[in-house]
């Protein structure tokens, strides 16, 4: 057991180590302002492995939800939806604390032991005001000012960056649930539980995902983006005004407004094509 | 000297809650602007008699009157509007509105029941306005998503210029995709267009 302690630590340690050198490579690389912060040194790799998940979702994973709807009746899949938040219930708890907001703490402990009387299938918490957020350490270490760094998309995982990267591994060893059981058990564990997420969040999400797929004119541009957006909300805990890292989306409307006082909108427009999209 | 005084203190007092209520005013003004449209959204919803013609023709009416959709087509392009010509930007900016309307005709046949609550406001820097508002569905307690609308004064009334759902704005979202198709096709207007045109047949192919 002690064993596995320092092995658990010098992983994190490393961890940490790599995140801290991903992130000062990519500080370098930030401050470009007309990309808005795409920061995206690895496109042409992601890109591919973009592929690659879209042709697994559109092989496997679609089909598996399209039958996972339709055959497992709505409260089972609402009963496994919400024991695989119940199972994020320690991590969640234990960054909030790394984080300094014990009122979140507090609510999300109590949460997850009222749901441990179900073992996580209902959601009893949520009717007493305690709703699921989910916090990680991605997110904790960008409250610690750490930027996201390079864009990665990963393969089987979807979207992510150097910093929520390396917040999934270390929030993986945070888990107690990850080190329940012979070391012969986690693997299926943890294999299975990614399944089940996986599926889970496709079925939820099941007719964004095909609209954003067929709507797009670049949907590996539109998936990057709104991954940066979605988890620096995430971060700010979906407070307003929000700020892209780098050059922020509030700065980004005020240059277009400067701009546009400047030149005045008939010098940009010319009138005949204002009214032609306006009689449309 | 002390009458000068107790003026000046009476003047400041009385001017403090009037720049105070001005400010609140335009604010809850804003709060209404959104309350209204949201409603007339709804209300255009729940209609299921209308063809999807007539819904997209109604859905055109609202985007123009709360939208200004000018504006927010040349925030989407960025700096590469300057770079168009007349006639780039003309066709672009029809095939820009034909595409939002389809892309939100789609989001109203979907609709079942959702409701929109408007929560208050906030004044950002410069001219613009934020209001806050939740869309939850009464009978289903996990659906509450929250939704800001960043607005600019117009005349007596207000432009909707970006919507920001579950912190991702709308703009920024397609000025990056817009921006990335210009940025794989050497900054050509032409590959953008065909671009656009492409997916619009698709959205007109879905119905």
């Amino acid at each position: 057991m002690r064993d596995f302690c320092v092995h658990v630590n010098t992983v994190v340690i490393r961890a940490l180590s790599l995140a801290l050198i991903l992130t000062c490579l990519s500080l370098t690389s930030c401050n470009n302002a007309v990309n808005l912060s795409n920061n995206d040194p690895f496109e042409p790799l992601n890109r591919t492995i973009f592929k690659f998940n879209d042709a697994l979702d559109q092989g496997i994973l679609r089909p598996t939800a399209i039958t996972y709807k339709n055959s497992i009746p709505d409260p089972i899949r609402s009963g496994v939806s919400n024991v695989l938040k119940w199972l994020q219930g320690p991590t969640i708890i234990t960054n909030d604390i790394m984080q300094g907001d014990l009122k979140q703490a507090q609510s999300d402990s109590m949460r997850f032991l009222m749901n441990t009387t179900s073992f996580g299938l209902i959601d009893a918490a949520a009717d007493f005001d305690m709703k699921y957020r989910k916090e990680d350490f991605g997110q904790t270490l960008g409250l610690y000012g750490i930027p996201a760094g390079p864009y990665i998309m990963l393969p089987f995982l979807g979207p992510s960056s150097a910093r929520d990267a390396v917040g999934r591994i270390v929030d993986h060893f945070l888990n107690p649930f990850s080190h329940i059981g012979s070391l012969n058990a986690r693997l299926p564990y943890t294999a299975s539980k990614n399944i089940m997420s996986a599926v889970n969040f496709r079925a939820e999400n099941f007719d964004q995902i095909d609209d954003l797929r067929s709507s797009s004119l670049d949907a590996y541009a539109k998936v990057r983006t709104i991954y940066r957006q979605q988890r620096q909300a995430a971060i700010n805990n979906g407070r307003v005004p929000i700020n892209l890292s780098g050059k922020g989306s509030s700065e980004l409307f005020d240059d277009h407004l400067t701009f546009t006082q400047e030149k005045k909108l008939a010098d940009l427009a010319s009138p005949d094509s204002k009214k032609n999209a306006e009689s449309k | 000297m002390q009458s000068r005084l107790k003026i000046l203190v009476f003047f400041v007092i009385l001017w403090f809650p009037l720049t105070a209520y001005s400010d609140n005013n335009a604010g809850v003004r804003a709060e209404r602007f959104i309350d209204i449209l949201s409603s007339e959204a709804l209300k255009l919803a729940t209609n299921k008699s209308l063809s999807s013609s007539e819904r997209r023709r109604e859905i055109a009416k609202i985007l123009n009157q709360g939208f200004d959709m000018p504006w927010i087509a040349r925030f989407v392009l960025g700096r590469n509007w300057r770079l168009a010509t007349p006639q780039q930007r003309k066709e672009y900016l029809s095939l820009f509105q034909a595409i939002v309307e389809h892309t939100y005709s789609r989001q109203f046949t979907d609709y079942s029941g959702q409701k929109v609550s408007v929560l208050g406001h906030k004044i950002g820097k410069r001219k613009y306005i934020f209001v806050l508002s939740r869309i939850y569905d009464p009978n289903q307690s996990n659906i509450n998503i929250s939704v800001n609308w960043r607005l600019v004064p117009d005349g007596n009334s207000f432009k909707i210029v970006d919507v920001v759902i579950e912190g991702v704005s709308m703009g920024v979202t397609q000025r990056n995709e817009y921006a990335s198709v210009l940025q794989r096709n050497g900054n050509s207007m032409p590959a953008l267009i065909k671009a656009m045109r492409q997916s619009l047949a698709k959205l007109e192919q879905r119905g």
